[in-house]
């Protein structure tokens, strides 16, 4: 666990904790000392020694420099654990916003405050209040020993015999209690997303009878994590057994062999009645070590996972950073791959999103990509916004590598409404004016009669002040989606990507964002992802990606060639305006099953 | 403080001991058989001392027999490993209880939760409370299983020791427990007197939580929106270090200031100290043998182990704070069911003047009559906000209407028992939910004796038995598993599954809000068959979708303002018109789709 920690701590944290590890150790040898004087005193004591001032004096000073240490330790311990959580926090916390977007799935972003908050607490603690009782275990009763061997030689070799025997039997069990650790922890996370998915799913598993599968599937869940912790509790106690009367027969062969020399030499009767007392001194730190040891094996899984997380590489950032043309700009794709890694390592899993994509959108122009759902279509906003870097190719933004910008220079260029960008602050207006904070009334007014914002500013009560909820919970798809696109379109950058929100394919909102559209072209480079095919008609070019294979583009072209052609596009065209939607007519096939 | 610290992850505001006691009521027996265990073993415990000062002192006496010695030897092995496994066997009851508990207790919560309207887990609300769930069990195992044996333990043992020590000498008896006494004062006022700046600590873990869930979810959003000015992403996680390391420090400053003095009068150097300093002076005045000085030595360190009661105190005030919010859980308002089940009139839906809101005075729907006519197709139109979901959601039981009812054959729903509503109603909603099961059984859900041949027509007739085969595992691929299939495909499942259940009447809450258009065009033919022959109650954003319906009710401010076929209604002026116009363009009289 030590080689754990100090391999996620940063220089400063590294200095602080081994710092703190030699205050502990001052401390476990005085509090060792102090126990062994009381042997001379006793023994003084009992023989009439005149000698007893000067090692009671002794003894009160050891006592009391043990008192002191260990105020100094107890202090320094804190503060040892405090700067030790408070800078890992905050490395973790840059380390995580300089990763790649692509990085933070469902899974990995669900387990992340756990890591983080756990981790450091877990790194904090490490040395000031687990090896505090480890350290102790061990320095503690060895300086005991010491002492013990200066009296009598034969107690003090049981003593050091009955040591790597205990050793022994301390590592046997805690390694059978890390060996079924994990079948539990595997028991309870299964039980903890049955009784989730119990809940969410409950609609579900009402309709279609409480006592069916729905519940099963949660009885077993239950039924084996109850089983696991069954296992685990009898191994426990059965490895806590074994330690704890290993431990105890150890300190009665230490009285058993103070108590022969008693009987052969009665001469020796004080310091051996003294010898007594300190094999009880000697016992007592070794027995805190079975309590210690679970507590370390749940800060070592927590230390793992962050060392995980720090291991994880950044996003290259350029250095040097390219300057971008100033005016408008074009965006290329130049012969651009994508596929999903495998999150161990870089090989890539399933087919190519992308492949041999080219594409070049000049600047103040818009370009529209349609297409089936799975061709790849947001990948290539992706890459543009930098979420993702391309496998192979090029994705150039005026010129540039988009890998060669850092990314304040990258993202100054772009106004970016895709579907994971979300609201983030408190009100409609704050989310708005956050695109760019000094605009005046008159801007916002312009965006949002552009957006349709005005519209929802006068239907609700609260106007602009309105909170849009957690990350916008109070407002419809379509809103949220409105309130985005007057936020980019305050921004004014040279740059658009925009990718409409499926959840909020009504034909009011598909309207308002042809609208936008049509506002804003001339004025930027326009990059759309178009669900609906009449938000993008007007398009100065319109690019169809196929999903046979995916990734390549099927047909371009504007509206009226694509039409002519009698293409994909041309199908797709007749098929939506067709049909607008889907339409229920139960009675035109009469299948039931 | 550092235990504290480390369960404060979920603890914030909020204790209930009798919610607490209710919950470990069914196991109290054992618990108190494990306490006399415990108190047995720490009395036990104090043999081996026994041992050790039989022995010293026949020995500084001059007597040491050598059988009275091993004697004594044998006792101090014997009373050792026996108290020890006396209280192992102590703490294996109250594990075994806390396992009981914590099994009987999330079983009781599925079961109340099966009986929660359902309404309650579409809201936010369900999720949270359900992910305390977890911790919130486990903080019970720390009261449940140690606080009472650690409490009983740090009572006996200083207890049994002050006595023997006072019944040696009280003199030097009291030099010991003076420091003692105070000791555990000042400890407990530390604790009690804290509390208020302990809420630091939890306060900044839930700080620094809730920023990081921020900074993953946000990290898009606030790296599109960064350039000059703009605050850095990790700007939050960084201020909520700042207040959980603040907080560390008050807390802590406070613990140190009270704990630390405490803890200082008790550790064992100075308590040896002061018992050789106070017997030689005792010795050297007469008033005590010097052999006693071993006793006391043997035993001042034990009398000092009463903190280990205020600790307990802390443990067992994070299970009450545990158990309040399971008991909130277990409190949630049930659906009233019926002693017995009304037998169902043919299967006509009727609502009757129905009101609902889901706040006390903030009315969704108002005074609503509308009639499902057996094996039509009714719609619900009209603009967002309507309270057209809100009104499906009542004929489904998702809640119980606040005035007027709702019948289905002619019997109040709130008086049929649950598995006779839904042997009837089924439903499709906005986004399908499958279990992490095999797809077979996803869709065998209502009937689980379907055989493979329904499971297999069912998923035909729903458009998805080409994309099943083409898993590696067929129809046993697990849901999440290995079968990771779209939103259009996942709500095809969920249309296979009501084909199998097949119910009389069916709710459909725009099934397709979440899946782009061009899966949407793949589910149509499977709503249609789903919808053949059934009572249909469907939700529709696109007026187009429910062209052919036999009845439009339009819905507007929660009321249903107009109602007729879709022909009727575009030839008269009113809302509906207003909204074909503004939505589909220019009125369209024969509808593209065939009927």
């Amino acid at each position: 666990m030590i080689r754990a920690l100090f391999a996620i701590l940063d220089g400063a944290g590294a200095r602080n904790n081994r710092r703190h590890l030699v205050r502990i150790t001052v401390v476990a040898l005085l509090e060792g000392l102090s126990y062994g004087l009381t042997l001379p005193v006793v023994d003084a004591l009992l023989r009439g020694d005149p000698a007893l001032a000067w090692w009671l004096t002794a003894l009160v000073a050891v006592a009391l420099a043990t008192m002191a240490a260990r105020r100094r330790q107890i202090t320094g311990g804190a503060a040892t654990a405090i700067d030790t959580i408070h800078s890992l926090q905050r490395r973790l916390a840059s380390h995580l916003a300089a990763l790649p977007v692509g990085w933070f799935t469902p899974t990995r972003t669900a387990s992340l405050p756990q890591t983080l908050v756990a981790g450091s607490i877990a790194a904090g603690r490490g040395v000031p209040y687990q090896f505090i009782s480890l350290l102790g275990g061990v320095i503690t009763p060895a300086v005991v020993l010491g002492v013990a061997a200066l009296a009598d030689w034969r107690p003090a070799l049981v003593m050091l015999l009955s040591a790597p025997l205990l050793y022994a039997v301390y590592r046997r069990t805690t390694a059978a209690l890390d060996a079924v650790e994990g079948r539990t922890h595997a028991a309870d996370a299964e039980a903890t997303a049955r009784v989730i998915e119990f809940a969410e799913a409950q609609p579900v598993i009402r309709v279609c009878g409480a006592q069916g599968l729905g519940r099963a599937l949660l009885t077993d869940a239950l039924d084996g994590l109850d089983r696991a912790r069954r296992l685990d509790v009898t191994r426990e106690i059965l490895a806590r057994a074994g330690f704890g009367v290993a431990v105890h027969l150890a300190v009665a062969a230490v009285i058993a062999a103070t108590a022969w020399a008693l009987l052969r030499e009665p001469t020796q009767v004080a310091l051996l009645v003294a010898l007594l007392i300190l094999s009880v001194r000697f016992a007592e730190p070794i027995a805190t070590l079975g309590d210690v040891a679970r507590d370390m094996r749940a800060g070592r899984t927590h230390l793992a996972r962050v060392g995980a997380l720090l291991s994880t590489p950044p996003l290259p950032v350029a250095n040097p950073s390219l300057p971008l043309p100033v005016g408008g700009l074009d965006l290329t794709f130049r012969d651009v791959a994508f596929a999903y890694t495998a999150p161990a390592s870089d090989a890539p899993v399933g087919p190519p999103v992308l492949d041999g994509f080219d594409l070049h959108v000049p600047a103040g122009t818009t370009t529209a990509i349609v297409g089936p759902s799975g061709a790849g279509k947001s990948t290539v906003l992706r890459l543009a916004a930098r979420f993702a870097d391309p496998s192979a190719g090029q994705v150039l933004l005026g010129g540039v590598d988009v890998r060669d910008l850092d990314p304040d220079t990258l993202y100054g260029a772009l106004a970016v409404t895709l579907q994971d960008v979300l609201l983030t602050e408190h009100t409609i207006r704050d989310n708005i004016l956050v695109g760019r904070p000094d605009a005046d009334q008159a801007s916002l007014d312009r965006v949002a009669a552009l957006s349709g914002v005005d519209e929802m500013i006068n239907r609700l009560p609260r106007g602009w002040d309105t909170p849009v909820g957690d990350r916008g919970a109070a407002l419809s798809g379509g809103e949220r989606q409105r309130v985005a696109l007057a936020r980019a379109a305050l921004q004014d950058r040279p740059v658009i990507l925009l990718d409409e929100a499926t959840a909020a394919l009504d034909p009011v909102n598909e309207r308002i964002v042809a609208r936008w559209i049509a506002g804003l072209s001339g004025h930027a480079t326009l990059l759309v992802v178009a669900h609906q095919l009449h938000t993008i008609a007007a398009a100065d070019q319109i690019v169809v990606l196929g999903d046979d294979p995916p990734g390549r583009i099927a047909e371009h072209g504007t509206h009226d060639e694509l039409m002519a052609r009698g293409g994909r596009y041309a199908r797709m065209w007749g098929m939506r305006t067709a049909a607008a939607g889907w339409r229920l007519n139960p009675r035109s096939e009469g299948a039931r099953s | 403080m550092w235990k504290a610290l480390r369960r404060a992850q979920h603890v914030r505001q909020g204790a209930d001991p009798a919610a607490f006691h209710e919950i470990v009521a069914p196991v109290a027996g054992r618990l108190r058989v494990a306490l006399a265990l415990q108190v047995a073993a720490t009395a036990l415990g104090l043999a081996p001392f026994a041992g050790i000062w039989m022995i010293a002192k026949e020995a500084v006496e001059g007597a040491a027999d050598p059988a009275w010695v091993w004697g004594w030897v044998a006792v101090i092995a014997g009373a050792a490993v026996t108290a020890f496994a006396v209280r192992l066997a102590a703490y294996t009851i109250s594990h075994r209880a806390d396992l009981a508990i914590a099994a009987r207790l999330r079983l009781r919560i599925a079961d109340h939760l099966a009986r929660v309207p359902l309404g309650w887990f579409t809201t936010g609300a369900a999720g949270r409370s359900l992910d305390a769930l977890h911790n919130d069990v486990g903080d019970l195992h720390a009261a449940v299983a140690h606080g009472r044996l650690d409490a009983a333990a740090g009572l006996v043992a200083p207890l049994l020791a002050l006595g023997w020590l006072t019944a040696a000498d009280w003199r030097l008896a009291l030099v010991v427990a003076v420091p003692a006494a105070l000791s555990f004062l000042l400890y407990v006022r530390s604790l009690s007197g804290a509390e208020e700046r302990m809420r630091l600590v939890p306060m900044g873990i839930v700080a620094v939580t809730e920023a990081v869930s921020a900074l993953a979810r946000d990290l898009t959003t606030l790296r599109v929106l960064s350039g000059k000015g703009a605050r850095p992403p990790e700007s939050g996680v960084h201020a909520a270090a700042d207040q959980l390391r603040d907080g560390l420090r008050t807390a802590i400053a406070e613990q140190e200031e009270r704990g630390g003095r405490a803890n200082a009068l008790i550790s064992p150097a100075l308590t040896l100290a002061l018992v050789c300093v106070a017997g030689t002076a005792f010795v050297a005045l007469g008033w005590t043998e010097p052999v006693n000085l071993v006793l006391f030595l043997l035993l001042a360190v034990t009398v000092s182990g009463t903190q280990r009661i205020a600790e307990s105190g802390a443990s067992l005030r994070v299970a009450y704070a545990a158990a309040h919010r399971l008991r909130a859980i277990l409190h949630l308002p049930t659906l009233p069911l019926p002693a017995e089940s009304a037998a169902l009139n043919g299967d006509r839906v009727e609502l009757r003047g129905v009101g609902f809101s889901h706040e006390p005075g903030h009315p969704v729907l108002h005074d609503v009559d509308l009639t499902l006519e057996p094996g039509t197709m009714t719609a619900l139109v009209g603009p967002s906000g309507a309270g057209k979901s809100t009104l499906a959601a009542l004929v489904a039981r998702f809640h119980d209407p606040d005035t007027g009812s709702v019948r289905l054959g002619g019997v109040d729903v709130r008086d049929l028992a649950t598995a006779d509503l839904y042997r009837t109603v089924g439903f499709v909603l906005q986004e399908a939910v499958l279990l992490r099961t095999t797809l077979r059984d996803n869709i065998r859900l209502a009937v689980p004796d379907a055989d493979d041949v329904r499971v297999a027509e069912a998923a035909r007739a729903a458009g998805v038995h080409e994309r099943i085969l083409a898993l590696p595992r067929g129809y046993d691929s697990v849901a999440g598993d290995d079968a990771h299939l779209s939103g259009g495909e996942r709500q095809r499942v969920a249309i296979a599954r009501a084909l199998v259940a097949d119910p009389r009447v069916l709710v459909l809450d725009e099934p397709t809000a979440h899946i782009d258009p061009e899966a949407e065009a793949h589910i149509q033919n499977a709503l249609s068959n789903l919808a053949a022959g059934r009572t249909v109650l469907v939700v529709a954003h696109r007026l187009a979708t429910v062209t052919g319906a036999d009845q439009i009710a339009v819905m507007d401010g929660g009321r249903i303002v107009q109602r007729g076929r879709h022909e009727e209604l575009l030839a008269r002026e009113g809302l509906y018109r207003d909204l074909w116009r503004a939505l589909e363009g220019e009125p369209e009289t024969t509808p593209a789709a065939t009927r």
